[in-house]
């Protein structure tokens, strides 16, 4: 009796195992594709669509305000053979961009091996209807972010048209007349860097056609070579860097002429002077640093390297005075990071300067990781791609900063509001990030963007502070420049 | 819904009462050996019948497939190679409720792994440029049991040792409970964001397969006793 009552229970408790187990494998039959909590396909694999690895960051700025040139459309040329390796964010090969932000993003082939045995050169000129650059040669042997400050000066002459007295160490004959006031003095942009050995002196917009001579160098033992380059929009006839300046030429009315000299004893230095920004507590963030390189003889080379830390940066090529190499370099920080002092170099040549960024006080770190989607897409996106935040409300300058592959980790204050903006294809897509939890919600539910859509914000404390995790859909403009 | 019926016909069976095993001739225990065909692989149990309700088995069981297939995600091809495999080493407790019907219970070291493996095939046409395959990259989803000593019950007709008779033939219905799947992703070149565990994308993945938590199992076997006692 007892044994027929045990194999009873026995049979109960099988048969109700069994039932539980069938019945909890009708969901065996979910299809594990489809996105659980969003109904949306499953992404299988997340692409980095940072194909490009060399990549031009080119901001445009007034020279007199530093301000960025965003009230007009600035048409930016990329000049020499190796200009036809660029592409844009799409991989649209292209030479000419016009922005009407004040900043051109663009990337190099990334199929074109870089060496330090053949270096890429060509040449920037930006002009607008109100401003014009000085073209400016780039060089470059490795790949990485190459950050690109272009000071554009106005096109409205000076007072003066006097051109003997704005400092050239040569004689400027302009049809036939020395000094001619046809000739019309723009500015002094000795601050403008050709890129090359040469310097520039002075800009002037000739008003009518003429030959223009160049002679009589006053200083022969100071400069080895000078001249004059001259800028043609739109037809043949221009010189610019890395071409040699001439001394005769023929001008027309509209073009835009750069005294320049090239002072002797300039050592060209391929290898150029590595600037290295990490953290001195080894660990994440991400900035857009100023540096200073400071020459025996007083002549500076300024620029800026985006970096994500810890990040080398390859400063290239570099002209140091053959009779003393030493340098004096220095890196400024930014609205995150305070900068370590500058670093004195015997030689600029093949060496390195290395700095540690500091976070400044009251600044939490926020890790954002994104993920970018596309509608009726399984793939997940994690594009490295810069940006910029600046406080909501606040009227200084934008941050930059960059994304490797959705991720980077910012220094901000706890408990506020953020605008942020991120470059595709040129343009800036703006949008808010809230770094109080509290305000997620309303944050999600108060969107109105019809770019993009954030379908999924969390903020949560962790060991690198705060992590912010973000998965945006972009709408299908953005998407079709992804494809 | 049907199955569901099945199983409770099956196991109601013996409550209304034709388990009347106890009018059988003497009992003898006996050893043997049994080969065994399942939905958890081809392997073998020594079996040993203790208790003319009762047995024990220690098997071990494999099952191995690969295939290489093409699959395509947004215009990129991989070649992709699917390396399956799944088995047990197990110790399971047979119990007759009548003399063709037990149930069975046990544990067994799951030897279930998946490794799914995936190269670029393709370039991808990024506007003027080619981005090659070898930029791509490649990829590795391996996907275990997050219980390695999984537990299984079941029931069973037939038996899994001759009773009286040499030969014994048994079918086998059950499930291993091996908990929800794990998986550990590697990747490479422009895929790399798949298993940088900032983006969390293996988490993601275990949550969309985590109801795969029961393995079924249908079994069939052939015995042979070799000892009687």
């Amino acid at each position: 009796m007892i044994a027929k009552l045990n194999s009873r229970i026995l049979a109960l408790t099988a048969c109700i195992l069994l039932i539980a187990g069938f019945t909890g494998c009708k969901d065996m039959f979910v299809n594990p594709l489809v996105d659980k909590d969003t109904g949306d396909d499953v992404t299988l694999l997340l692409i980095d669509r940072n194909f490009i690895k060399t990549k031009f960051v080119v901001r445009l700025v007034d020279i007199a305000t530093q301000e960025p040139i965003d009230q007009e459309e600035v048409e930016v040329r990329f000049v020499g053979d190796d200009a036809n390796n660029l592409i844009n964010f799409s991989g649209t090969k292209g030479t000419n961009y016009k922005t009407s932000s004040g900043f051109v993003e663009i990337g190099y082939d990334p199929n074109i091996v870089l060496s330090d045995q053949d270096p890429q050169v060509f040449t920037i000129i930006a002009l607008s209807a109100n401003y014009v650059s000085g073209p400016q040669v780039v060089e470059f042997t490795t790949d990485g972010v190459k950050n690109l400050t272009i000071r554009m000066i106005r096109t409205t002459f000076g007072k003066s048209a006097n051109a003997s007295i704005h400092g050239e160490p040569y004689d400027i004959t302009f049809a036939g007349i020395k000094d001619n006031p046809n000739l019309g003095f723009n500015r002094n942009i000795s601050s403008l860097s050709t890129g090359t050995a040469y310097e520039y002196v002075n800009l002037y917009m000739p008003t009518t056609a003429g030959n223009i001579v160049c002679d009589n160098l006053t200083d022969n033992v100071v400069y080895a070579d000078f001249g004059v380059y001259i800028l043609r929009w739109g037809a043949a006839g221009s010189i610019v860097p890395p071409a040699t300046p001439s001394r005769n030429s023929n001008l027309i009315a509209g073009d835009f002429i750069y005294s320049s000299v090239k002072r002797t004893g300039l050592v060209r230095c391929n290898s150029g002077l590595t600037i290295g920004v990490s953290r001195a507590d080894g660990k994440a963030g991400t900035g857009t640093f100023d540096y200073k390189i400071t020459f025996a003889d007083g002549a500076t080379q300024t620029g800026s390297v985006t970096c994500t830390f810890p990040q080398d940066n390859l400063v290239e090529p570099i002209y140091y005075p053959s009779t003393n190499a030493a340098v004096k370099v220095e890196v400024f920080g930014d609205a995150q990071y305070n900068i370590s002092a500058a670093v004195n170099l015997a030689s600029s040549c093949g060496s390195r300067a290395d700095f540690f960024a500091t976070p400044k006080s009251n600044l939490n770190a926020i890790r954002f990781i994104v993920q970018y989607t596309c509608p009726n897409v399984p793939v997940g996106i994690a594009l490295s791609i810069g940006g910029q935040f600046r406080k909501v409300g606040a009227t200084g300058a934008w941050t930059d900063f960059e994304f490797e592959e959705g991720i980077c980790t910012l220094q901000l204050e706890p408990l506020a509001d953020y605008d942020m903006q991120v470059n595709i294809d040129g343009v800036f897509y703006f949008f808010t990030v809230p770094t109080d939890p509290i305000k997620v919600d309303a944050f999600i539910n108060d969107q109105t963007s019809t770019e993009y859509t954030i379908k999924r914000l969390l903020i949560e404390p962790d060991e690198f502070g705060f992590t912010v995790t973000t998965d945006i859909e972009f709408g299908a403009g953005i998407c079709d420049l992804l494809k | 819904m049907r199955t569901v019926k099945i199983v409770c016909l099956f196991c109601l069976l013996p409550i209304i009462g034709i388990n009347n095993l106890s009018a059988q001739s003497r009992f003898t225990p006996g050893i043997g050996l049994a080969i065994k065909a399942s939905t958890n692989g081809l392997g073998g149990d020594v079996v040993y019948n203790f208790h003319q309700k009762m047995s024990l088995r220690l098997g071990y069981e494999q099952l191995g497939y690969k295939t290489d297939f093409v699959f395509e995600e947004q215009g990129i091809k991989y070649a992709t190679n699917l390396a399956f495999k799944t088995g047990s080493i197990s110790l399971l407790f047979d119990y007759y409720l009548a003399k063709y019907i037990f149930v069975t219970a046990g544990v067994g070291y799951n030897l279930f792994h998946a490794d799914v493996n995936g190269t670029a095939d393709s370039y991808i046409q990024f506007g003027d440029i080619q981005i090659p395959k070898e930029k791509i990259g490649t990829f590795n989803i391996q996907v275990d049991p997050s219980l390695k000593v999984s537990p299984y019950l079941g029931v069973g007709f037939g038996r899994t040792l001759g009773l009286k008779k040499k030969l014994g033939f048994a079918f086998q219905l059950g499930a291993i409970y091996q908990g929800s799947p794990n998986l550990t992703i590697q990747s490479t070149g422009l895929l790399s964001p798949t298993s940088n565990p900032d983006q969390a994308q293996d988490i993601k993945l275990e949550n969309q397969i985590s109801q795969y938590s029961v393995y079924p199992v249908l079994k069939l076997s052939l015995s042979y006793k070799i000892l009687s006692f």
